[in-house]
């Protein structure tokens, strides 16, 4: 990521102390969970609907929390994996991912145009995930779209591109776009925990690359991997 | 029909074992957990206890499920080995499936039961 030793050193104090505090809060976190989850399933006839409606709240707020811990445990082992590069048909990938997300919503009308012949040097694994966030976000954020269309292709030889005409965002947030958590629509427009595009470009970057976003509100979003 | 199911648990903490009996219990099993968490406690249990099933923790005080491992195989029994561990570093698992061992994250706690159900399964 840095050449720098002190920073490689700070941002790897960093990532023990996030992999400390999310063992150390996932133990808690799973109790609540389970018994939480329990107390609801096996005893809701014996509450009252006030205790009910609270208890149904705190399953909700873990619920959210344990998406956040996926989330976190994402970043971790994208960061950790092993990394090992091959030519990875981009072409192929996109087209089955594409077609994994129809066949999860048949009724939805999406037009996807895919570039032939799409090659990247990447880790196969670490790649498919960070295509995969990245057209699953094309995917949600084209939902209120008619006439959506998703395209995946290259702009220059090492710049791969995914670009949707959904919901787009502010450019002025662009910065703040892969950072994990931040989110630009609110949950009930669509649903996420904004991690996906922290992941793509931790992948990104571990492999000497760098991601960037384009794209104005209501005019799509444009998602460019560079990948020397 | 609840399932009866005899686990020999190597675990130092007793929360995550009474969340893992609820697990197993919701999951539709009858459990009888007996928790250990050293050496000479569970090499004692291998000799004699009445086991399904090992299911143990990765990092324990003093060991881990490496060692965990070796003793149940030194034990002569055959008995199968699940790891269930908070642990998610790609070393860890990496190592544990070079090793063959099958594990399961205690965040991802609920895998457990199908992996239980179909361990059970194969050796009936």
């Amino acid at each position: 990521m840095t050449a720098d030793p002190d920073r490689a050193e700070e941002t790897r104090e960093l990532t023990d102390l996030l992999y400390a505090l999310t063992h150390d809060l996932g133990a808690p976190l799973r109790v609540i969970d389970g018994f939480s989850e329990a107390l609801l399933e096996e005893q809701q006839d014996a509450l009252p609907p006030d205790a009910l409606e609270y208890l149904t709240t705190i399953r909700g707020a873990v619920s959210r929390m344990n998406g956040m811990f996926e989330g976190i445990m994402q970043l971790y082992r994208v960061s950790q994996a092993p990394l090992r590069r091959i030519d990875v048909d981009v072409t192929a990938l996109a087209g089955s991912i594409l077609s994994e997300l129809r066949a999860a919503e048949p009724a939805r009308d999406v037009q996807s145009a895919v570039e032939r012949d799409l090659v990247a040097k990447a880790d196969p694994a670490l790649f498919r995930t960070a295509l995969a966030h990245l057209l699953q976000n094309a995917w949600k954020f084209t939902a209120k779209r008619n006439g959506a269309v998703i395209a995946v292709g290259r702009e220059e030889p090492a710049t791969l591109f995914v670009r949707d005409n959904g919901a787009g965002f502010d450019p002025a947030a662009a910065g703040r776009m892969f950072i994990p958590f931040q989110r630009f629509h609110s949950a009930s427009e669509y649903e996420g925990l904004g991690i996906g595009l922290a992941v793509v470009r931790r992948i990104v970057q571990r492999h000497g690359g760098r991601v960037r976003a384009a794209g104005a509100l209501q005019q799509g979003t444009t998602i460019y991997m560079e990948l020397p | 029909m609840a399932k009866p199911l005899r686990v020999l648990l190597v675990e130092d903490s007793e929360r995550d074992a009474a969340l893992f009996k609820l697990y197993l219990r919701r999951g539709g099993y009858d459990p009888d957990v007996h928790r250990v968490d050293t050496r000479a406690e569970l090499a004692e249990q291998l000799q004699s206890g009445p086991w399904d099933v090992v299911v143990s923790d990765f990092n324990l005080p003093g060991f881990d499920a490496f060692v965990a491992r070796k003793a149940l195989l030194e034990s002569g029994r055959d008995l199968p080995f699940i790891v269930l561990s908070a642990d998610f570093s790609p070393t860890m698992t990496e190592q544990l499936a070079a090793a063959g061992i099958r594990y399961v994250c205690k965040y991802e706690i609920r895998n457990i039961i199908s992996l239980i159900d179909d361990t059970m399964r194969d050796r009936s």
